[in-house]
Parts: C-alpha cells; sequence; structure tokens
C-alpha cells in the first residue's frame, strides 16, 4: 500500500515539529499522581472489602441483634457463620493483594489486560460470596423467627385475629423474599453500570485482542 | 528513589521522548489530552524504570510501557475544553517540505490511521516505527500469524477509509 510506506517515511522523520518537554518540566512529571485505571480499582476494591467487613462487624457487635440471636437458638449458627466469614475474607485479600503484585506494565498488553480483569473479578467473587452468605443468613434468621420466635407469632396471631393465619403467614414470607431478591438486584444492577462505565475502554480492547486470536 | 536514578531517567527519558509523544499523537485529538496522556506515559515509565534492567533496548521498553498506558492503563482524569484540533495544526508546519499531492495524501492518511480503534492503532504505530511482526505480536501478546493477518486487514480498512 503505497500510502502507508509514504506515512512511514514521513512518520520516521517527524521529529522537527514534535513538542520538547524539558528536563525540568520530567522531573516535575514524576511525582504527579497517576490517574491509571489500576489505581481506581485498587482504591474501589480497598472500599468495597472495608464496606462489607464494616456491615459484619456492625452486626456482630449490635447487642439487640446478638440478643435475639440467642433467643431464637442461632447463637451456634452465628459463630460458625462468623469464622467462615473471616476465613473467607482473609482468602480474598491474599488472592485480591497477589493479583495487584502481579500487575505491571512491561507485561504485554494482552497479559496485562487479563491482571486487571483478574484483580477486578477477585472483588466480583468477593462480593458475590458476601451477598450469598447473606442470603442464607437472612434465610436461617427467617426460619428461626417463624420457628422460636415469640413475640413474633402472637404479633401475627393477632393480626390475623385467628383467622386466615396461614395466609398472613404466607404474605408475611414472600413481602420478606421480596424485599431481599430486590436488595440483591438492585446492588448488583449498581455494580454492572459502575464497573461497566470504570472498565469500558479495557473490555473494549480486550475483546478486540481476543478477537484476533479466533 | 535515589538521585542517581531520577537523574538518570530523566535524562533518558528527554532523549527519547519523541517515542511517547508519537503515541500521544496517535491517541489524543488535542494539545490538552497530548499533554495528560504524555504525563501519564511518565509516570507509568518512572514506576517501572527500577525494574527495567536493559535486557531489551529502551526503546523496545518505553514502546510497550508507553502503549499499554494508552490502551489500557490511562483514564481521563478530568473533562477537558477542546481547545484546537490537531489535524487542522501540526500537519500545516510542514507544509513547504512537499508538493501539494503528496501533502493532501499524507493528510488523509493520518485521517484515516485516526479513525481505527486503539489496537489497530497500536500495530500501525509499531509498523510506522519499523518493527518487525515478531516484536509486534511480543508487545501486543498475540501470535505473529495473528498479527501479519491482522494487519493486512488494516491496509484493507485503510484503502476503504481512503477510498469509499
Amino acid at each position: 500500500m503505497d500510502e502507508l510506506e509514504l506515512l512511514k517515511k514521513d512518520w520516521q522523520k517527524n521529529d522537527k515539529s514534535m513538542p520538547k518537554v524539558s528536563y525540568d518540566d520530567i522531573s516535575k512529571m514524576i511525582w504527579k499522581k497517576s490517574s491509571s485505571i489500576v489505581k481506581w480499582i485498587f482504591y474501589i476494591s480497598i472500599i468495597e472489602l472495608l464496606f462489607f467487613i464494616a456491615s459484619n462487624l456492625y452486626l456482630s457487635n449490635d447487642k439487640e441483634y446478638l440478643q435475639r440471636t440467642t433467643d431464637m437458638n442461632l447463637t451456634g449458627f452465628t459463630i460458625i457463620t462468623n469464622i467462615v466469614a473471616v476465613l473467607v475474607l482473609v482468602y480474598f485479600m491474599i488472592k485480591f493483594y497477589n493479583n495487584y503484585k502481579t500487575i505491571s506494565s512491561t507485561d504485554n498488553t494482552k497479559k496485562l489486560m487479563e491482571n486487571i480483569l483478574n484483580t477486578r473479578k477477585t472483588v466480583k467473587n468477593y462480593i458475590k460470596v458476601s451477598l450469598s452468605f447473606g442470603v442464607i443468613i437472612s434465610l436461617g434468621m427467617i426460619v428461626a423467627m417463624i420457628l422460636y420466635d415469640e413475640s413474633f407469632k402472637d404479633a401475627v396471631e393477632k393480626v390475623s385475629d385467628g383467622e386466615n393465619s396461614t395466609l398472613v403467614w404466607a404474605i408475611i414470607i414472600i413481602l420478606l423474599l421480596i424485599v431481599m431478591i430486590a436488595a440483591v438486584l438492585i446492588l448488583w444492577l449498581f455494580y454492572q453500570l459502575f464497573y461497566g462505565f470504570l472498565l469500558r475502554k479495557l473490555n473494549r480492547n480486550y475483546k478486540e485482542l481476543e478477537k484476533m486470536e479466533l | 528513589m535515589n538521585k542517581e536514578l531520577e537523574h538518570s531517567f530523566i535524562t533518558q527519558l528527554k532523549q527519547n521522548q519523541n517515542i511517547v509523544h508519537k503515541v500521544c499523537r496517535l491517541y489524543t485529538n488535542n494539545q490538552d489530552a497530548h499533554n495528560d496522556l504524555f504525563q501519564e506515559i511518565t509516570i507509568q515509565l518512572w514506576k517501572a524504570f527500577p525494574k527495567f534492567r536493559g535486557e531489551s533496548k529502551l526503546s523496545t521498553w518505553m514502546y510497550r510501557v508507553a502503549l499499554n498506558t494508552a490502551i489500557t492503563l490511562y483514564r481521563k482524569s478530568k473533562r477537558r475544553i477542546n481547545t484546537q484540533d490537531y489535524d487542522n495544526v501540526i500537519y500545516k508546519i510542514k507544509a513547504e517540505d512537499y508538493d501539494d499531492t503528496e501533502e493532501q495524501q499524507l493528510k488523509l492518511m493520518y485521517n484515516a490511521v485516526k479513525q481505527l480503534n486503539d489496537i489497530e492503532k497500536a500495530l500501525v504505530f509499531l509498523y510506522l516505527e519499523d518493527k518487525d511482526y515478531a516484536e509486534i505480536s511480543d508487545t501486543l501478546g498475540i501470535s505473529e500469524v495473528n498479527a501479519r493477518v491482522k494487519m493486512n486487514r488494516i491496509k484493507t480498512k485503510l484503502r476503504t477509509i481512503l477510498n469509499p
């Protein structure tokens, strides 16, 4: 292609029209803050991890919550789930840190993209596990509430006034399930939007590279 | 980080800054964005510099980091006002070096390359820098055969853009 050869010739002697950055400017530049996507993902991931840890801590320190778990014979259940939660968290933190450490701008482009996406995937998986965990615990709580919580039982009996109590129970259970599903769905949508925006360019370019290897 | 390393880095980058400028010119459309990307590439190069042991040529190492930053790492930090578009400014400087048709052809070619996607631009960039397919495939992480096939497709694409 003649035009491309012409461009190549011009490209290689282009030097005169290029800007010149001075020694001092470069020395100032190297201490400026990077706005790289890796840094963004790192900060956001840390915030996410902290948020989930904080919400866990908050619940396990809540006296009323603890009292209720004891009332409902759930102490053992709570201890086990907390231990599992800590183990899961430690596992993901180590994995996340290792992934982050392997990101290097001197890798080839495809490898670099894969490493970034892996870091992101670790956090995504952690959130998935945390959410499923949350759902399982909530289900356990609902079951326990129905079986053991006397004050809750009384309240339901009062509302149904002796009649239709099965219907009232069914409505309550369905409502609880809907609220739970809606909460998970909203969180998931938020993530899709948020990361979709952040990773748009990277995903597009990664797909382009993958397409070439087909 | 010690002063000696810093001095060595700045001196070498200053000497080879054209590599970075060329990448910036290809991936941005105005001077502000160009400066922004130049700065980010400089930061990434500086961060990677302590690990640069001279096993590869400095230029090869710079191609990699600069392209990776432009394609993958760089995220525009703030919205910027488009002051001037490149197409109207920079290629006029050299107008007297060429006869009209050649200059016109070049301008059209630059515009056509600008319309390619990020990965295609990277291939064209390395091609224009006279790199062989082994180095192109090594930089991007694709096989040599696929780099060759893709380059041929890009040539066809450029031809289509030039002669619609």
